[in-house]
């Protein structure tokens, strides 16, 4: 069988890609497709084993290599320890997490003769069964599967743990329905049971690499000896249990002391050790001997005396021991390193260059090219892991090592990282039933993950909450301040908005109440010019005089009186009006009318009817503004027939009297009708035109009057009063109503006075303050 | 009839512009003719305009304007009084509405005016002291003073003062913007003669 390299799966020979992955798998011969021996469980052990064969004065050890084979010997411990088969869990790890975390088992697993790995029934970490595809089994198992299964029956199992049955390919395969290590706590490792079931067929040299055959044999694989050791109880087992070990002291009397150290730490039984092993060796190796079966107390045992001896019998500098306090991700890189160098075969450049044996294995075992295209994925892979983020990477580390089991020693692990094992493990070893699966992110399908997040993210998180986190009491305070302060802005714009509006509305109603008081008062006084000393000083506007005596030159020929203005200025515009339509009365002048805005009609009916005008011809709207008005001036030549005013047929009679106008009046409130009455009309006929407009209107009408486009113009009440003085009424609606509009002015006169004063004196103060 | 769409309103402006110009230049019954026609054209747009002015406040009414239900209905209420008086069925009913509706809601409204400007006028120091604020209300007092009946020796500086505002500074400012409205108006003539300046194409 070929193992992909990237995903483990197992395929046949002679295939080039991964039926998996698709992935092109290592060109193998046919005897490293076979696979190693059973003792061949890791070539990491066998790499790792082969550096502490050379002569200690001979070699000098990097830092990286010793640590690599140690690391390697902890992974390989960890089964041991946890009682977990590694094999099943890295199964369902991820692609990524598998080549990075669980190497070493894997790797040995790798390494597995494909007739052993085809026996592994795998369980995947939450419990569910994965029954690889097999042929049926051989007959000749049967009876051994019985065996086990009474076997298994008199096993203490767990809730929920399952013996499993597996479907053997081999043909010399026992068929042995073995409980999964993970299943029954305290057992030994699955891997242990497939290969102790299967030694006696596969330990044929035949099926042994060349390389192998020739004695030069890695360390066995440590799960087997444990296996043999936890299946002691099982019936028919023990004769498999005899030859293992002896296989294995075979092997640890090849190697040296330090592949013989190795091989203890792994599990496997030694008894011979070369005179110049080391002393905590020979502990490990007397506690060896007392006492062969294997257990949890003595592998703590083992694993302190080599973290106690270990500087001494390695002889590692300073750098050595830092890096042992290397972080969890420079671990895994240099864990991958060697189960990657371990799974391809590949010896250490250091340990190549130093030992000519090792590399001539290695060159006799795989063919350089390949080897060199493993080494180039090797050094990506661990690219690819230096690149990973810090907290990911030591996360990955921390779920794989749970994951496995405690596969690092006590001593060598972080106390961050102590702080945060599961209370599973501490308390008395994983639980196997009800694992906690990952179930999306990039740790998916890992078990026993440990919420890196929160935890890791501990120290930040409490940063900013102590930063900006507000206690209740603080909030509480903060509402009544903001609470008390709006509601004293608003009270205090409100009490000041309130006090202006009812100040400010006292003011204008008393304002507005003199006001009124004094004009009630002045309609009913006498003439005011009674109580003035002196002489009458009562304004008489300047075109007063001329209007009165063009009106007056007018005799009885006709007279154009536009209206234009609205009720709006009636008040003040029909006072004027009054006084002009008076004097025309009074000398029996025809009167026509005429208006450009819709109200001025009725305007001027009314005040036609008011004064009894008894010649009126109304002509009423004129429409089309300047336009209209100058066709009217045109028809007002005598030289032009008009046939049509206001759109209505003009008779002869109506032809006849706007000829024969002698005197144009405007009654205007706004500038653009007076102008254009000025304009269209004067400029063209030679009729006197007479302007009455409001007071506000006489400024605007006085260049017209100073020009002598206009004769004469009556602006506002004193206009229309000294009109009336003129003709001898000086009781007329003018000189009524002038007294109160007198007594108005000087109310407003001493109001706006009173004000600026008072105002412009509180504006310099403030401006002085600031 | 795009291109005709701009063009002959366009020719029609010019033509009629120059014609009315020659008329009133030359040719007085040609000019009296013009202006004869767009009197006539502007009655017919006035009436245009009222009948426009009933439809967009109908749609108002329509959305839920009230004032334009107002306004309807007193449009309505006035045609129907004017056609009974035409027929003889009323006399002097549209002047009688007016008397007693419009006129003294314009003189109402408008008597509140020197309230207005009284409060304005006392309140013009308080919001903005300034020159020009200050020379305002000096001119509103002279002013005042000038044309209200004051005693005899009182009087005559505050007239003289008068007379001097409104003979040289009211009538320059006056005929400055006369002349000003004179050349805009001779600008936007010969705009429109020659098809620069396109009102009725708005």
């Amino acid at each position: 069988m070929i193992i992909c390299p990237k995903c483990q799966t197992s395929n046949e020979i002679g295939q080039e890609t991964c039926v998996a992955c698709g992935s092109e798998l290592p060109v193998l011969n046919e005897q490293e497709s076979a696979g190693p021996t059973p003792q061949n469980h890791s070539n990491a052990d066998e790499v790792d084993g082969m550096q502490p064969h050379l002569p200690e004065e001979d070699v000098e050890l990097s830092p990286d290599e010793e640590v690599d084979w140690l690391e390697e010997l902890k992974q390989v411990t960890a089964p041991l320890e946890s009682g977990q088969s590694s094999v099943a869990k890295n199964e369902d790890l991820p692609d990524w997490a598998q080549e990075s975390v669980v190497e070493p088992v894997e790797s040995g697993n790798s390494q597995l003769l494909g007739w052993l790995q085809d026996d592994e029934t795998t369980e995947n970490l939450v419990g569910e069964k994965v029954e690889p595809e097999v042929p049926p089994v051989d007959s000749s198992g049967t009876a051994a599967d019985s065996d086990i299964e009474e076997s298994s029956d008199q096993l203490e199992m767990p809730a929920g743990a399952e013996i499993q049955e597996s479907g053997e390919e081999d043909p010399s395969d026992s068929g042995l329905q073995i409980p999964q290590t993970a299943e029954l706590p305290g057992t030994m490792p699955l891997e242990s049971h497939h290969e102790l079931e299967d030694l006696p067929e596969q330990l044929a040299k035949e099926e042994l690499p060349e390389w192998m055959a020739d004695d030069e044999l890695p360390p066995r694989v440590p799960e087997v000896t444990e296996g043999i050791e936890n299946a002691a109880a099982v019936p028919g087992l023990e004769d498999l249990i005899d030859e293992v070990a002896a296989l294995g002291q075979e092997e640890s009397s090849f190697f040296g002391e330090e592949s013989t150290a190795d091989s203890e730490a792994d599990g496997i039984l030694i008894t011979d050790l070369p005179p110049n092993a080391p002393e905590w060796l020979v502990e490990i190796m007397d506690e060896s001997a007392e006492n062969r079966e294997f257990h949890e107390a003595d592998w703590d045992d083992v694993e302190a005396v080599i973290s106690q001896n270990l500087p001494e019998s390695s002889e590692l500098s300073e750098d050595v021991e830092l890096e042992e306090e290397a972080s969890p991700i420079d671990e895994a890189v240099a864990l991958t390193a060697a189960a990657i160098a371990a799974k391809f075969k590949i010896q250490p450049e250091d340990a190549s260059a130093d030992s000519d044996q090792s590399e001539e294995e290695a060159a006799a075992a795989i063919p350089t090219p390949e080897i060199q295209e493993d080494i180039a994925e090797a050094d990506q892979l661990i690219a690819m892991l230096d690149e990973l983020p810090e907290g990911e990477a030591e996360s990955d580390i921390v779920g794989a090592t749970l994951a496995n089991g405690k596969s690092v020693m006590e001593d060598e692990i972080p106390d961050w990282l102590q702080s945060i094992e599961p209370e599973t493990l501490v308390g008395g070893g994983f639980d196997p039933v009800s694992p906690a699966v990952e179930a999306d992110g990039p740790l998916a399908g890992l078990t026993g993950v440990i919420p890196v997040t929160a935890t890791l993210s501990i120290s930040k998180t409490q940063k900013t909450e102590t930063q900006y986190q507000l206690s209740k009491e603080q909030k509480q305070q903060i509402a009544i301040l903001e609470r008390l302060t709006h509601g004293e802005q608003t009270q205090t714009v409100a009490g000041k908005s309130d006090q202006r509006n009812v100040s400010s509305t006292l003011f204008r109603l008393v304002t507005a109440t003199i006001l009124l008081a004094v004009i009630l008062v002045g309609l009913y006084l006498p003439s005011l010019e009674d109580f003035v000393s002196g002489s009458a000083n009562v304004y008489v506007p300047e075109g007063a005089e001329g209007a009165f005596e063009v009106t007056e030159a007018l005799g009885s020929r006709p007279a154009l009186v536009a209206f234009e203005y609205t009720p709006a200025m009636a008040g003040e515009l029909d006072i004027v009006a009054g006084a002009y339509l008076q004097h025309l009365s009074e000398q029996n002048s025809p009167v026509i009318t005429i208006s450009q805005v819709a109200a001025g009609v009725p305007m001027a009916e009314r005040m036609v009817e008011q004064v009894g005008i008894s010649q009126h011809l109304p002509l009423g709207l004129l429409p089309g503004e300047a336009t209209g008005v100058r066709y009217l001036g045109t028809c007002m030549e005598q030289s032009v027939e008009c046939d049509l005013i206001r759109s209505q047929e003009l008779g002869s009679d109506v032809g006849d009297t706007l000829a024969q106008v002698g005197l144009i009046i405007v009654l205007a409130a706004d500038r653009e009708s007076l102008v254009s009455w000025i304009e269209q009309v004067g400029s063209q006929s030679d009729v006197p035109i007479v302007a009455g407009v409001t007071q506000a209107m006489g400024p605007i009408a006085s260049p017209f009057l100073a020009s002598g486009q206009l004769v004469g113009n009556l602006d506002g009440l004193p206009g229309a009063a000294a009109y009336e003085s003129q003709l001898g009424n000086t009781s007329g609606v003018a000189s009524d109503l002038l007294s109160s509009t007198i007594l108005a002015q000087w109310m407003i006169i001493l109001a706006l006075a009173g004000s600026s004063i008072y105002f412009g004196l509180q504006a310099v103060r403030q401006k002085s303050r600031r | 009839m795009k291109k005709y769409r701009h063009a002959l309103p366009l020719a029609l402006a010019i033509a009629f512009g120059l014609l009315t110009l020659l008329g009133l230049l030359f040719v007085p019954d040609l000019a009296a003719t013009m202006t004869g026609w767009a009197s006539f054209l502007a009655a017919v747009a006035l009436l245009i305009g009222v009948i426009n002015l009933l439809g967009v406040h109908a749609r108002r009414l329509a959305g839920g304007n009230a004032y334009s239900g107002v306004l309807i209905v007193s449009m309505v209420a006035v045609f129907i009084f004017a056609l009974t008086d035409f027929l003889g069925l009323t006399e002097d009913g549209v002047n009688t509405i007016f008397q007693l509706i419009q006129v003294p809601l314009e003189a109402a409204v408008a008597s509140l005016l020197v309230f207005f400007l009284l409060f304005a006028g006392m309140r013009l120091l308080r919001r903005q002291l300034n020159v020009w604020s200050v020379l305002f209300m000096a001119t509103v007092l002279l002013t005042l003073l000038g044309r209200t009946l004051l005693p005899g020796p009182l009087a005559e500086p505050f007239r003289w003062i008068n007379r001097i505002l409104s003979e040289i500074v009211v009538t320059a400012g006056v005929r400055g913007i006369l002349i000003g409205v004179a050349i805009g108006i001779v600008a936007v003539s010969l705009r429109i003669l020659t098809g620069s300046e396109r009102p009725y194409d708005k």
